[in-house]
């Protein structure tokens, strides 16, 4: 152990900042010097430098720039109404620590000592670093989450706030004593990284064992005295939890501060989040393997960096900054091979999600926009089939595709006509629907060419897919056609009239960005950035003969999906993870729900209530009771069960309810 | 991204890198951006820790993304395939319940 410092390694070892280099120089300098130290605590070393300085300027007597930390727990004993109390979690013995948790341990210190804990341990006189790292610590930080969680407006400047919270302390601190020390963050980074050496490192325990037999640890009057507080080792609340998928690389990790979110009315955080979908996906019992390998689970980071406004929200001359920096997220997945792409969105404190339902419907060419001419249709059609879907025929005049879901494979939609929409209207309502006024140009053109090849199929999908659109972002229009009831679970007869117009999902080809929001928000704008997104990946990713140009690919459909409601103001992120397990659990009656239009409000519809509860608590025993389930997990693991026992007996004790 | 970014921004921190060690760019994003140097072989939650450190931020608040996967603790750079110059996205820990 004592060889591993040198100078050199740790230089290669440390981390430096491009921009601080005479900062880093001096740095080093010092560093050495502490370096000469017994090389038990490479980390305190970072804080020790501070803490000389402190010590030089209020106890000169003491050995500052030569003292190991051992001097410097002394000295600040001595003293204690001035230690950080950072410093004593620093050396705190946690059992299971290892060289990982020593740097963790570090670095958190400086938010989690606030100025009480000082009085508390100063009123001690404690000299016992333990005490006051596992007495103080905790309250602490259970109040720093409390905090973050509360009822603060946004993600961003609760954390900043969090952390100024524990930071303001030492700071002042610090510049009270630090006479020569010019500056502190960047110098405690440089001699944090200076030693990453795991060969130096001992154990926690072995180091605890040394110092307990070094005399001149003994020699410290306060040691004498522990509190009895010292002795219950706190364990960090960055220390992880545990790490999911247990076999192989971990895709998230859930720490000991997470399992705090899963107290009642606490918010998730990002964490459990993707562990939740995660566990979701490969819930064996829940999710067909077929369906899973058609899924695609973005993080809940991808969308926060899509909509980055500052990266500029859209596109200029075909760049997208937010795109660019999203683009590498797909590297190892073809999302166009997928059938769902999974979206959490955290905006404003709120959990929703998003469902990209068949992205390559957007490879189709888009349908001509206003100045369709009706013989131009069929050509169009045809490249777009040749290019995306070969194998996709018509079956026309089929009645009613979605009722008959049983016998369509579900992973490629491929059937293009149906009943769609648009034989509503032309049976029966074009011609008193009011709203068609707004875009009376526009549906013109489709009624003429709708009535141009009245008996040929092939245009419709591309009418109703203009129409269904329409009616999708103009839903306030469609009111009209909702007074009647239509409630029922067959839509599709002509005589009844949809409130928003039905479509479905499962025999069209198109896209269908599916909005999810426990608080039955609406959030068009995350359409649009899913649309634009879909068609910057695909000018990405795919082959160019594959790809129409960007103004040529088709429109998605963006629909709010009806969906059970949080019954309190904590829940979505869980109601979330529920929306997707019972999404892909059983993707066709989801799927085929969303697709009908829901009742406005204030308006009475038990048919469709009663298929809102059937759809979204089909696999209820297992949603709602997801979030119970980990909080039992994570007390599980906490009270020494490992990990694996703990999910096992989670699982299955899933699979009973 | 990277593609674009890190010839001149390598030639900034001077790459001096050898066959164990890579200059990595971590960037907020509010658009700055943070270079370090890290052995290949160095656990990665030590450079969180030090770039928390750095920005004052509390470890367990931030989360690293390289190439939209999270950066675990234990993970290494050689874990991750990442390359000299390669960039290391910070984002802020996300909370939600509603609103």
């Amino acid at each position: 152990m004592s060889t591993l410092d040198p100078k050199g390694a740790r230089k290669t070892l440390g981390i430096e900042y491009g921009a601080a280099k005479e900062r880093a120089e001096e740095e080093d300098r010092r560093h050495t010097q502490l370096r000469k130290r017994p090389p038990e605590v490479d980390v305190f070393e970072v804080q020790s430098s501070e803490d000389e300085h402190k010590h030089t300027k209020r106890s000169p007597g003491f050995p500052s720039a030569s003292g190991s930390t051992r001097d410097l727990t002394t000295s600040r004993s001595a003293s204690p109404q001035k230690k950080p109390p950072g410093q004593y979690r620093l050396i705190s013995p946690s059992p299971e620590a290892d060289d990982e948790e020593d740097i963790e341990q570090f670095s958190s210190p400086p938010e989690a000592g606030p100025s009480k804990a000082q009085k508390v341990s100063a009123s001690r006189e404690l000299s016992q670093f333990k005490v006051a790292s596992s007495g103080e610590r905790r309250p602490k930080t259970k109040q720093a989450m409390k905090k973050k969680d509360g009822s603060v407006p946004e993600p961003a400047p609760i954390a900043r706030r969090g952390s100024e919270e524990y930071h303001e302390p030492l700071p002042a601190d610090r510049r009270k004593v630090k006479g020569k020390a010019p500056a502190d963050e960047p110098k405690q980074t440089k001699l944090e990284f200076s030693s990453p050496f795991t060969a130096r490192r001992s154990t926690r325990a072995t180091r605890l064992q040394e110092r307990v037999n070094d005399p001149s640890d003994s020699d410290e009057p306060l040691e004498t005295e522990p509190p009895p507080r010292a002795k219950t080792p706190r364990p960090d609340r960055n220390e992880v939890l545990f790490g999911w998928p247990l076999e192989g690389r971990s895709d998230v990790q859930v720490t000991k501060g997470d399992k705090y979110r899963l107290d009642e009315g606490d918010f998730l955080n990002d964490n459990f989040l993707d562990f939740g979908l995660r566990f979701t996906l490969h819930d064996d019992s829940a999710i067909p393997p077929e369906v899973r390998d058609k899924v695609h689970m973005f993080n809940s980071f991808f969308y926060d960096k899509l909509s980055k406004k500052d990266k500029g929200s859209k596109p200029v001359d075909g760049e997208w900054p937010a795109y660019d920096s999203v683009k590498k997220w797909t590297k190892m997945a073809n999302i166009f091979d997928k059938d769902y792409v999974i979206v959490p969105i955290n905006e404003s404190l709120h959990w929703f999600l998003a469902v990209i339902f068949n992205p390559r419907g957007i490879l189709k060419k888009r349908d001509p926009p206003l100045e369709s001419e009706p013989a131009e249709v069929p050509r169009r059609r045809a490249t777009r089939r040749s290019v995306i879907r070969p194998g996709d025929s018509d079956t026309t005049g089929q009645q009613s595709p979605s009722k008959s879901p049983d016998h369509q494979p579900l992973s490629p939609p491929k059937h293009v006509d149906s009943e769609d929409p648009l034989d509503v209207i032309d049976d029966q309502s074009y011609e008193d629907h009011g709203e068609i006024e707004k875009v009376s140009s526009q549906v013109d053109k489709m009624t003429i060419s709708r009535k141009g090849t009245p008996d040929n199929p092939s245009p419709q999908p591309i009418k109703s897919f203009t129409l269904e659109s329409f009616y999708a972002q103009d839903r306030p229009a469609s009111t009209k056609a909702d007074t009647e009831q239509a409630g029922s679970p067959a839509p599709k007869g002509p005589a009844k009239k949809p409130r928003r117009e039905d479509c479905d999902l499962l025999a069209g080809d198109k896209t269908y960005i599916l909005l999810l929001d426990s608080l039955g928000g609406t959030h068009k704008a995350v359409g649009n950035n899913l649309k634009r997104w879909l068609q910057f990946e695909a000018r990405d990713k795919l082959p160019q003969s594959e790809v129409p140009d960007v103004e040529d690919m088709s429109d998605s459909v963006y629909l709010d999906a009806k969906v059970i409601e949080q019954p309190n103001s904590s829940d979505c992120g869980v109601f979330l993870i529920h929306y997707v397990r019972c999404l892909l659990s059983d993707p066709r009656s989801v799927l085929q729900f969303i697709g009908k239009g829901p009742p406005h409000r204030n308006e009475e519809d038990p048919a469709y209530t009663a298929e809102l509860d059937a759809v979204w608590r089909s696999v209820a025993p297992k949603g709602p009771q997801k979030k119970r389930r980990k909080q039992s997990e994570a007390a599980r693991a906490d009270s020494g069960m490992t990990v694996d026992q703990a999910i096992n007996i989670d699982s299955d004790s899933g699979g009973e309810h | 991204m990277s593609d674009a970014g890190s010839p001149s921004n390598a030639a900034e921190v001077k790459p001096k890198a050898d066959d164990n060690t890579l200059n990595i760019k971590i960037r907020a994003t509010d658009g700055s951006e943070v270079f370090f140097k890290i052995k290949k072989t160095t656990k990665l939650n030590k450079l969180k820790n030090a770039y928390a450190d750095r920005v004052g931020q509390d470890p367990g608040a931030i989360r690293l993304l390289f190439d939209g996967q999270r950066i675990l603790d234990n993970a290494t750079a050689d874990d991750l395939d990442m390359e000299d110059g390669d960039v290391v996205d910070v984002l802020l820990e996300q909370v939600g319940g509603s609103c």
